[in-house]
């Protein structure tokens, strides 16, 4: 099993990530884009020299929580606008190429 | 089966649950619609659409996760788990992880009398993706159950067997059902397991390589796969063979699990706090609140039902089996002191009737009272149990007073020995033979004079009553 | 008497509107005049729009009959919505973004979708797959971004006024560099329901217009919780027009001491020093802050918003809606539809993102991002006890030349340098013209503002904006 992890080499982590978020890189792009995530990943890794152990993560900028809508249903018309939107349909269903795990 | 090794089994529960609308979006929730008719920005995945909580799946969560003895997490967040599928429209799945709704809970079950704790590791809020269902060459995607509300219900790996699983299943239904959070009905789907199996030496505590069951449709076959499957993974390490780490599926129709996929690279999930959602704390006036809607819990039912009424174990369990006649049967039991003959009557006359039109507990609209009242008529001799029947059937599925019912039925019964008198007389004029087959000790030959004042009378005529008139009729005549 | 109305504000059109001295329908083919007129020699629009019926023709709104070009982002009913990416062509949003009710509801009519960079990533508009808006003031300049489009059509005049979007300074770097105002409000101020989401915990909508007051009535407009997006704030929203009064005295205005820093143009930084002069001689007072954490600003913006884009950009796959490239196996038409619909910012930011958040990377990068994203709001939150509102450059430069930083990812990042920090925070900022450059180019001036505090924005501006007329002027028309 590979892990991301224990890769140095930025090309190797290029293709990977590629890989996990499902976007097909050319081999020239997998050229450009390993120095510049070298240097970029160099650039962001300063974060390190701040002390954050105490510091709690900010998950909502503004002062806002349990937030909740009633549970009433509601049919949205726009279903056959979605539909219709479908690249590839067979009657109502949106078609894809088999799925094989 | 080998004795030397016994399994561990963790149970991973997908229920839905039992709201109008969707987890995320104001979707309909309704079983059976037309695919992608139940569909919105929100729940396919649109661009620049959002999502907001819905308030009653968060109290059915919180309901589960209480009635599972879990502790719950005062702040509690929603994060992304990020995976491509076509089932997903947004290619994750707002779920649960960091922070879930309840940790540390247990649910107590029981095996051929043995009592045993299964420990919850957690219960937390997901939402459903959609159903694929698979062709030769493509697959077609309903998005109608994505957004469903699911609370998915983990178990430490605390199942030592097959019958385990499924009593830990059962009475996990059974609870939900009693606190009103799912149908847990799993031919639609409300309610989906996973097995994790792994087997051991006895005596050691080291956990061996686990495989993963999915898909499991219904109880018994939960209880199949998990079988087969222990006796498979006991057969191999027995020989020596080495477990893969795999995921399986159940095969309905060869009855066997077989090979869905083998650990790849491991998933990488990408869990994140979802920026488009806020925290969620639970402070105790809300779990008061929800902790007072917990009413009746299948485990107390339990104790009171067999304390108050003094039923059998197995009856007990019937009327478990569905809240409505768990409340229903409390319900006539305040007003109707014979327990064992009201349980005689629901398990009876009523199910029969019910299972015989097919319908569901919801669509009865019989009072209680009225209820009792039939039951009551039948011991005071104004009904048998033909024409008891009879009336039950009329107001089962609209409440009317059952006396007024026998009466326009004419079922009302005749006691009255003078009325009676004059057909037993007629009878034992018209059917000599079967009177001198009485005489001469057939006891079969009564039934049949019986039966035929019974017939001429519609059912109406007190069976008891008759037997005596013809015993005393023949005797003196 | 129309020939000039692109000089007029919005407010005053709306006005001879509702006097029957215009009819909208003169309003709207002027501005649409000028639009196509522009398009060919600036690529500012990604379409033009015919003038809707107006939905609410008894609209008494102090905008209403005005035309407003909206950023390629915002879902508009019906109307093709691309984000400036191929992997979006031929896709129809099924439903109208909250903002867009809102201004349908208020009689605006929308002339045009205005390009942008794709997907909002990027400072400069030439990341578009419909090629670079061109500055107009300089067509061998960028206009910024990713709001190029926006800005542009209003310092063109194609329209008085537009909606941008900004998760880093997508709406103040782009006014900065075209001489108009662009405005960011408070995080949660405006909704999101139906703006396609790059960065979820930094993007707001937020005005374009010359005017501070047009600014003002065009944020009243916009402004207001909305039940269909979570993080929508429940803060009352006042009528914004309120807050402009020619009255600074008093005021306390900070300068933070890490803004001012190597790297600053020096005529930016004229320019600058010219407005604090200005707002000294108001009555202001002015003193030095410090928001020590700055130098980590750039770095956590490219954490959490490459991690939140690389999730929210995941649905483009050509399952549901737009672009497929077509193949036997599902996942490899996953990936060319990914790989042939994306550009090359676009990729580079989603496989950033998806590093950050990929396991054994989530607590060194994304958590890490998180809690030095509090450090960031608590120095606002501590220089905010001292002043009432702090004063910046919003960007370093003028509007440098096209290409120039294109295949300089990091240096492109770190332009943002003075604007991502009010994303970071949720705060409200502005960017206001303040002069030009020896090129001709047009230099903005930021005010940031305490969360929800958009009033003490305007305030400053309109102060600014009766003494000085940089707002009001026009690029001599480029051949």
């Amino acid at each position: 099993m590979v892990s991301l992890y224990a890769m140095k080499d930025y090309r190797e982590i290029v293709h990977y990530v590629a890989n996990l978020a499902r976007i097909e890189l050319t081999a020239e792009e997998e050229e450009l884009f390993a120095p510049q995530f070298q240097k970029i990943i160099g650039y962001i890794d300063t974060l390190n020299t701040l002390d954050t152990i105490d510091i709690d993560p900010t998950f909502n900028i503004i002062a806002l929580k349990n937030v909740l809508r009633e549970d009433i249903p509601q049919k949205n018309e726009a279903y056959q606008k979605i539909i219709s939107n479908f690249p590839q349909k067979d009657g109502n269903y949106c078609v894809v190429p088999k799925v094989i795990d | 089966m080998s004795k030397d090794y016994e399994p561990v089994i963790g149970l991973e529960v997908h229920i839905q649950l039992k709201t109008m609308s969707k987890l995320f979006c104001s979707c309909p929730t309704d079983y059976g619609a037309a695919e992608n008719t139940q569909i919105c920005p929100v729940c396919t995945g649109y661009p620049g659409s959002l999502p907001v909580l819905n308030k009653g799946a968060l109290a059915l969560a919180l309901k589960m996760a209480l009635g599972l003895q879990c502790r719950i997490n005062r702040k509690i967040i929603f994060e992304r788990k990020n995976y491509f599928y076509p089932d997903l429209p947004k290619n994750y799945q707002i779920s649960q992880y960091a922070l879930p709704l309840g940790e540390k809970g247990f649910l107590e079950i029981s095996v051929e009398g043995i009592k045993k704790k299964i420990r919850i590791t957690r219960v937390h809020m997901e939402e459903d993706a959609g159903k694929l269902v698979h062709g030769e060459k493509n697959s077609y995607a309903d998005y109608n159950r994505t957004g469903i509300p699911l609370a998915e219900i983990v178990t430490e790996p605390d199942i030592a067997s097959a019958d385990e699983a499924y009593a830990y299943l059962s009475e996990l239904k059974l609870l939900a059902r009693h606190l009103g959070v799912s149908e847990c009905d799993m031919e639609k789907g409300f309610l989906r397991c996973d097995a994790n199996i792994s087997v051991r030496p006895k005596g050691t505590t080291a956990l061996g390589t686990k495989t993963e069951l999915k898909n499991i449709n219904s109880f018994k076959n939960v209880r199949d796969a998990l079988e087969y499957e222990i006796k498979r993974q006991i057969q191999a390490v027995s020989d020596g063979e080495k477990i893969v780490q795999s995921t399986l599926l159940w095969d309905d129709k060869s009855r066997k699990t077989c090979l869905m996929r083998t650990k790849e690279a491991a998933h990488d999930y990408r869990y994140f706090p979802d920026p488009d959602l806020v925290i969620f704390e639970i402070d105790q006036e809300l779990i008061t609140a929800v902790g007072k809607q917990i009413t009746s819990k299948p485990q107390e039912l339990r104790v009171q039902m067999q304390e108050k009424f003094a039923l059998a174990e197995k009856n007990i369990e019937l009327l478990l089996q569905d809240p409505w006649l768990t409340a229903f049967f409390m319900e006539c039991a305040s007003g109707y002191a014979d327990y064992k003959k009201l349980f005689n009557f629901i398990s009876g006359p009523l199910l029969e009737l019910v299972n015989a039109e097919g319908n569901s507990f919801l669509s009865i609209k019989v009072s209680p009272a009225h209820f009792v009242k039939v039951i009551q008529m039948v011991d005071g001799a104004l009904l048998n149990n033909l024409t008891s029947k009879e009336v039950l059937r009329t107001i089962l599925f609209n409440d009317e007073d059952p006396q007024k019912v026998a009466e326009r039925l004419g079922v009302i019964q005749v006691s009255n020995e003078d009325e009676l008198l004059a057909k037993v007389d007629a009878a034992i004029k018209n059917n000599p033979k079967p009177v001198s087959d009485f005489c001469n000790g057939k006891e079969q030959a009564l039934m049949f004079l019986v039966g035929q004042v019974m017939k001429e009378m519609k059912g109406k005529s007190n069976p008891k009553v008759l037997r005596e008139l013809f015993e005393r009729r023949i005797k003196n005549g | 008497m129309t020939s000039n109305l692109h000089t007029f504000k919005a407010l005053d059109i709306a006005e001879k509107i509702r006097g029957n001295k215009l009819t909208s329908e003169e309003v709207f083919s002027h501005f649409a005049q000028r639009s196509r007129s522009f398009q060919p020699k600036h690529n500012i629009f990604v379409a033009l729009c015919a003038q809707a019926v107006q939905r609410t023709q008894s609209a008494r709104n102090i905008l209403a009959g005005v035309p407003i070009a909206i950023k390629d982002n915002i879902c508009i009913e019906g109307q093709e919505i691309t984000c400036g990416s191929r992997i979006l062509k031929g896709y129809v949003p099924a439903y109208d973004a909250t903002v867009i009710r809102k201004l349908k509801e208020n009689g605006l009519s929308i002339v045009g979708v205005t390009n942008m960079d794709e997907f909002a990533f990027g400072s400069s508009t030439e990341t578009s797959c419909y090629g670079p808006t061109l500055n107009p003031w300089d067509r061998t300049r960028v206009p910024g971004g990713s709001s190029g489009g926006s800005a542009t059509a209003v310092a063109l005049g194609c329209a008085p006024i537009a909606l941008g979007s900004d998760t880093g300074g997508s709406i103040r770097q782009p006014a900065s560099f075209c001489g108009v105002v662009g405005m960011k409000p408070t995080y949660g101020r405006v909704s999101r329901y139906g703006l396609v989401a790059f960065g979820s915990s930094l993007d707001q909508i937020g005005p374009f217009s010359r005017s501070i007051e047009d600014c003002a009535a065009l944020l009243t407009v916009i402004s207001g919780h909305d039940p269909l997006d979570s993080t929508s704030a429940l803060e009352p929203v006042p009528d914004f027009s309120s807050f402009l009064r020619d009255d600074i005295r008093g005021l306390r205005v900070g300068l933070p001491k890490e803004y001012f820093m190597a790297g600053l143009h020096p005529q930016v930084l004229a320019r600058i020093q010219d407005v604090i002069t200005f707002l000294r001689d108001k009555g202001a007072i002015i003193q030095e802050v410090s928001l020590p954490h700055t130098p980590y600003a750039v770095a956590v913006y490219y954490i959490i918003g490459t991690a939140e884009a690389s999730s929210n950009l995941a649905r483009f796959e050509g399952v549901k809606y737009g672009a497929r490239v077509r193949a036997d196996n599902l996942i490899e038409q996953y990936k060319k539809t990914r790989g042939a619909g994306f550009g090359k910012e676009a990729k580079r930011r989603i496989l950033l993102g998806t590093y950050s958040l990929s396991s054994g990377y989530y607590d060194a990068y994304y958590m890490k991002g998180l809690k030095v994203r509090t450090l960031i709001k608590n120095d606002f939150d501590k220089a905010f006890n001292d002043v009432d509102v702090i004063l910046t450059p919003t960007a370093p430069t003028p509007a440098f030349r096209l290409k120039e930083k294109v295949d300089d990812p990091l240096s492109m990042y770190l332009s943002d340098i003075y604007t991502i920090s009010a994303n970071l925070a949720g705060l409200p900022a502005v960017s206001l013209p303040c002069g030009f450059s020896d090129e001709q180019m047009p230099i903005g001036v930021q005010f940031i503002g305490k969360q929800f505090d958009e009033g003490t924005l305007l305030r400053v501006g309109y102060t600014y904006q009766k003494a000085t007329d940089w707002h009001t002027r026009f690029p001599a028309e480029i051949a």
